[in-house]
C-alpha cells in the first residue's frame, strides 16, 4: 500500500479484487485513516452490504453512494465512483456528498421543526389566551363594598352571556356574605350589549334580589342602551338612578 | 413485495403529497395500527431496500421522509394536551438522530389510544429533553434509535430520565430495536418495542389495566 506519486486533486484509492488499499492519493490521506488497508474498514456498517455486492462482484465501471467513516466524522455520505482496468486494480475516486445533502436535511429538519413547534406554540397560546379571557371577564365586574348597606358593581367592556357568567359567582358569593340592602350596577364603562347577556344579566339580578332581597340600582345607562334594552321588551326587576353620586346624596 | 405497498413509496418517492393522502384515505376501513404496519412501515423499508440496491440516493429518501411525515401529519394526529386526568407521554429521538417516522407512529398511537401526548421529534439534545421532562412531569419518556454510533448517547438519556423525580416509564424503539439487542443500553426496567405491534399491545394491556383499576 503506498501513496500515489501524482497530486490528485479528489480523494482516490486503488484497490484489488478483495478491496485491499494498493495505493492512495494525498487527499484521500488526509480525510480518511489507511491502517487497516482494505476500502470496507472505511464503509459504515449499514452500507457495508451495498459496498461488497456492487463494487466486488460486478466488473463494470459504476458509481455507489455509501456512508463512510472519515477521520474527522463517523459517518458522511460519498459518492464512489470505480472502474476496473485490465489488471484487475479497482480505481475509486471519493467525492462527499455531505455538504449538498447536509443543506437538503438541515432544510427538511427546520421545516419538521417549524410544523411542530408552530403548532406548539399555538396550543400554548391558545391555553394561555383562554386563562386571559376568562380572567379579563372576571374582572369586568368587580363586586365593591362602599358601606354596610350598599354594594357597587362597576360593568365594562360588552355585556355578553360569557363575561356575565364569569362574574356572577363572585357576585353571588359577596352578595351572600354581606348584608347589603342596595345594589348599584354602573352601566358608565359598558360598550356593546347582547341580548343573551342581558338575559344572563337579569338571571344574576333576580338572584341577588332572592337572596337578600337587595334592591338593584342600574346606573350610568347610555341612551343608546336604553334604547337596546327597550327593545327586548321585558320587566326589569329593578329601578334606575342617574349615577351612583345620586345614589350616595339620597342615602 | 406487496404491489399497493409499491405503489404507496412510489408517491412517496414522488414526493407527492396528494396521491399518498388519497391512497391512504381509501383505507379508511382499516385501523391505524393496521395502516403503519401494512403501508407506512413497508413502504419506508422498501425506500431502505432501493438505496441498498443503488437504485435511488439518500436525496431520493430526504424527499420519501419528507412527503412520508406530511401525509402523517395531515391524517393522524401525533400529539394532543388533554386533561389532567389523562396519562402523559412525551417522544423524542436523542441529539444527531433523525429517523423519528416510527416514534410519530407510535405517538398517534398513543394519542389515539386517549393519551397527553408531546412530540419533539428528531435531534433533540439530551438538556433541553430533561428540562421538557422535568417541566410536564410525564409518565412515559419514548427514546427512537436507528443509527447504531448513536447507541453510547442512548445509555447517557435512558440513565438521566431514569433519575428523574417522576420516575417516568422509559421506553425505546426504533430500527436498531428490531434489529440488535439494546440491553445492555438501557435500565432493567427499560421497555423495548421491536415493532409498532409490541407498542400497541403495550397500551393496551394498560388501558385493561386501568379499567380493571377502575372497577376496583
Amino acid at each position: 500500500m503506498l501513496p500515489c506519486n501524482q497530486p490528485f486533486p479528489v480523494p482516490y484509492i486503488q484497490i484489488d479484487k478483495t478491496g485491499s488499499i494498493l495505493a492512495y492519493s494525498e487527499t484521500a490521506a488526509e480525510l480518511f485513516s489507511m491502517q487497516e488497508g482494505n476500502v470496507l474498514a472505511l464503509v459504515d456498517e449499514a452500507s457495508k452490504e451495498k459496498v461488497r455486492k456492487f463494487m466486488f462482484e460486478q466488473d463494470e465501471s459504476l458509481t455507489v453512494e455509501a456512508n463512510l467513516k472519515t477521520k474527522i466524522n463517523p459517518i458522511q455520505l460519498f459518492d464512489l465512483h470505480l472502474s476496473w482496468d485490465e489488471q484487475a486494480t479497482g480505481h475509486i475516486v471519493l467525492l462527499s456528498k455531505e455538504q449538498r445533502n447536509g443543506q437538503l436535511e438541515d432544510r427538511l429538519l427546520a421545516l419538521q421543526e417549524r410544523l411542530s413547534s408552530t403548532n406548539f406554540e399555538l396550543l400554548e397560546k391558545k391555553d394561555e389566551l383562554e386563562k386571559t379571557l376568562v380572567r379579563l371577564r372576571e374582572l369586568s365586574g368587580p363586586f365593591i363594598t362602599l358601606s354596610a348597606g350598599l354594594a357597587f358593581i362597576p360593568l365594562f367592556g360588552d355585556i355578553t352571556k360569557d363575561k356575565i357568567e364569569a362574574i356572577m359567582g363572585q357576585a353571588l358569593r359577596s352578595a351572600y356574605e354581606g348584608e347589603y340592602s342596595r345594589i348599584a350596577v354602573d352601566f358608565t364603562a359598558v360598550g356593546k350589549i347582547e341580548k343573551e347577556g342581558v338575559n344572563k344579566l337579569l338571571e344574576l339580578f333576580k338572584m341577588l334580589k332572592y337572596m337578600n332581597g337587595a334592591q338593584v340600582e342600574v346606573v350610568g345607562m347610555k341612551p343608546q342602551h336604553s334604547q337596546i334594552m327597550n327593545s327586548f321588551q321585558r320587566d326589569w326587576p329593578f329601578s334606575f338612578a342617574p349615577s351612583l353620586a345620586y345614589i350616595l346624596q339620597e342615602k | 413485495m406487496n404491489e399497493e405497498v409499491r405503489e404507496f413509496a412510489d408517491y412517496l418517492l414522488e414526493g407527492n403529497a396528494l396521491a399518498s393522502i388519497d391512497f391512504i384515505k381509501y383505507k379508511q376501513q382499516m385501523t391505524t395500527l393496521e395502516i403503519f404496519d401494512q403501508f407506512f412501515t413497508p413502504a419506508m423499508k422498501y425506500i431502505g431496500k432501493l438505496w441498498e440496491n443503488n437504485e435511488i440516493t439518500v436525496a431520493d429518501e430526504h424527499l420519501a421522509t419528507g412527503t412520508c411525515d406530511f401525509v402523517l401529519s395531515r391524517l393522524f394526529p401525533w400529539q394532543e394536551e388533554r386533561s389532567s386526568a389523562a396519562k402523559k407521554a412525551m417522544f423524542l429521538c436523542p441529539e444527531g438522530e433523525r429517523h423519528y417516522l416510527g416514534l410519530k407512529m407510535v405517538s398517534s398511537l398513543f394519542v389515539e389510544s386517549g393519551w397527553s401526548v408531546r412530540f419533539f421529534g428528531p435531534d433533540l439534545p439530551l438538556d433541553s429533553a430533561l428540562k421538557a421532562a422535568e417541566k410536564w412531569q410525564p409518565h412515559v419518556v419514548g427514546l427512537s434509535i436507528a443509527i447504531v454510533y448513536h447507541l453510547p448517547l442512548l445509555r447517557e438519556y435512558v440513565q438521566q430520565f431514569a433519575n428523574l423525580s417522576a420516575r417516568p416509564s422509559i421506553m425505546l424503539g426504533g430500527r436498531l430495536a428490531g434489529m440488535y439487542d439494546l440491553k445492555p443500553y438501557c435500565s432493567e426496567s427499560t421497555i423495548i418495542f421491536d415493532d409498532l405491534h409490541a407498542a400497541h399491545l403495550w397500551l393496551e394491556n394498560v388501558k385493561v389495566e386501568g379499567e380493571s383499576n377502575a372497577a376496583l
